[in-house]
């Protein structure tokens, strides 16, 4: 796996392919908590990526010296380090930030993303794979609970980043509740899922078809008579 | 025997590094956070008593119990040192959480002047609109004359105030609504049995 993959491909993975919210569907709490207001959404984001990028850099060096038995035990302990120091941080110098995310800053502790990275990737790889893909591991949080957020946001509140987007909308408040999170997350899901989809179909129908060319396969009269069957 | 050692040693060292930086990162952060949490409270003790410019502890002026005084409230003053108010602080259970506040009120203890909400838990969108708008704008006098406190506590009701001492509802939060008044009443009387005392012992 080490060599084949590049340094590119290892960023990118997490914003589609690997996805953590919208693919692996890993810390789904803060994404439905939290994602009332789009700062809201930037701001777990970024805490996220930088306690990702500490986490598994740490444990990407600090990989051969801890005993398999207690690995679990000394990476919640380094997660839970860094995490603190961001709640420590974001309290002294955006305390009203702070405020609206409430609990969910010390509860990155437990966000799966962070020791599921560490445990899939950052304890078997090195120090520079590890914060590549911490990097793009967190963009994928990022990017998707901004959208999310927005979403909720607009159709909630009628504003983006707190800029009146319509005056005459009268807010939906349901999508700034629990339910309009879930519903919101939903639809998302499936649209991810359908391009996915219609993207594998695509891919599969032009592999057949160019089998079939390469192996002479071209029935005279085919092409118009049968009915495609390439979508099954 | 050789890997106990060694589990021990890591994690013993993993949490000795980590206890080490925290405290690090706390001495830098903790008077930071101690000083924004002031800055928010007396923003407020001036937010509600509007003109307010100065103020000083209930203690300074009526004094309570010398440790563990349960009362948090201020007495304002204008520039020229002209009392304005009082902005108490107080406690209470709201829809989902505990509501603080902070609520102003004339110097003689006969009306409101202003409110502020210090820290919710309500439902986004219903029970947050006790934080700005139309409710809190009632404690302010905007609209109609401030909520009257000589007639005993005040009231919630779920129409256009009649009495003096009603406070209208907000649609859909009505519990949010009572628990805020609740909580006013609350601080309100414990403030006027302090300055009462005070007086009485003068």
């Amino acid at each position: 796996m080490k060599g084949q993959v590049s340094a590119r491909q290892e960023i990118l993975k997490g914003l589609w392919d690997q996805n953590p919210t919208l693919r692996q569907l890993l810390g789904m709490c803060p994404t439905l908590a939290i994602t009332t207001s789009a700062i809201n959404g930037v701001a777990m984001g970024l805490a996220v990526i930088f306690v990702l990028i500490c986490s598994n850099l740490m444990i990407s060096l600090v990989r051969r010296l801890v005993p398999n038995q207690v690995r679990i035990a000394a990476y919640i302990v380094i997660i839970a380090t860094f995490v603190t120091v961001v709640d420590l941080t974001m309290k002294a110098r955006f305390p009203e930030l702070s405020s609206s995310l409430g609990a969910f800053i010390p509860l990155i502790v437990v966000n799966c993303i962070i020791l599921g990275r560490a445990e899939a990737f950052a304890s078997k790889n090195g120090p520079w794979r590890s914060v590549l893909d911490a990097v793009g591991m967190g963009a994928g949080f990022t990017v998707s609970l901004t959208f999310l957020a927005s979403l909720r946001e607009i159709l909630g509140n009628g504003t983006l980043f707190g800029v009146t987007l319509f005056p005459a909308w009268e807010p939906w408040v349901v999508m700034i509740l629990p339910a309009g999170g879930f519903l919101t997350l939903g639809l998302i899901l499936g649209g991810v899922n359908l391009i996915n989809r219609s993207h594998e179909a695509s891919r599969r129908r032009a592999l057949v078809e160019a089998s079939r060319a390469a192996a002479g396969f071209a029935l005279p009269g085919a092409a118009a008579g049968t009915p495609a069957r390439g979508e099954a | 025997m050789k890997i106990t050692l060694h589990m021990v040693a890591t994690l013993t060292f993993v949490g000795v590094i980590a206890g080490a930086s925290l405290s690090l990162v706390s001495g830098w952060a903790q008077p930071l956070i101690d000083a924004n949490e002031t800055k928010v409270k007396m923003a407020g003790v001036v937010e509600v008593v509007p003109g307010g410019a100065a103020s000083k502890p209930v203690s300074e002026v009526a004094p309570g119990p010398a440790s563990g005084d349960p009362l948090e409230a201020y007495q304002v003053l204008d520039g020229q040192g002209q009392v304005l108010g009082w902005a108490v602080i107080g406690e209470g259970t709201g829809f989902s959480d505990k509501i603080r506040l902070m609520v102003g009120v004339s110097p003689d203890l006969g009306h409101t002047l202003g409110i502020k909400i210090l820290k919710d838990s309500e439902t986004p969108g219903l029970g947050t609109k006790i934080r700005e708008g139309a409710y809190p704008d009632q404690f302010f006098g905007r609209g109609r004359p401030a909520p009257s406190l000589e007639a005993g506590p005040l009231a919630v009701v779920k129409s256009a105030p009649g009495a003096p001492n009603e406070v209208q509802a907000i649609t859909g939060a009505t519990i949010s609504s009572k628990a805020v008044v609740s909580i006013v009443n609350q601080s309100v009387s414990a403030l006027r049995s302090r300055i009462g005392q005070g007086e009485a012992n003068r």
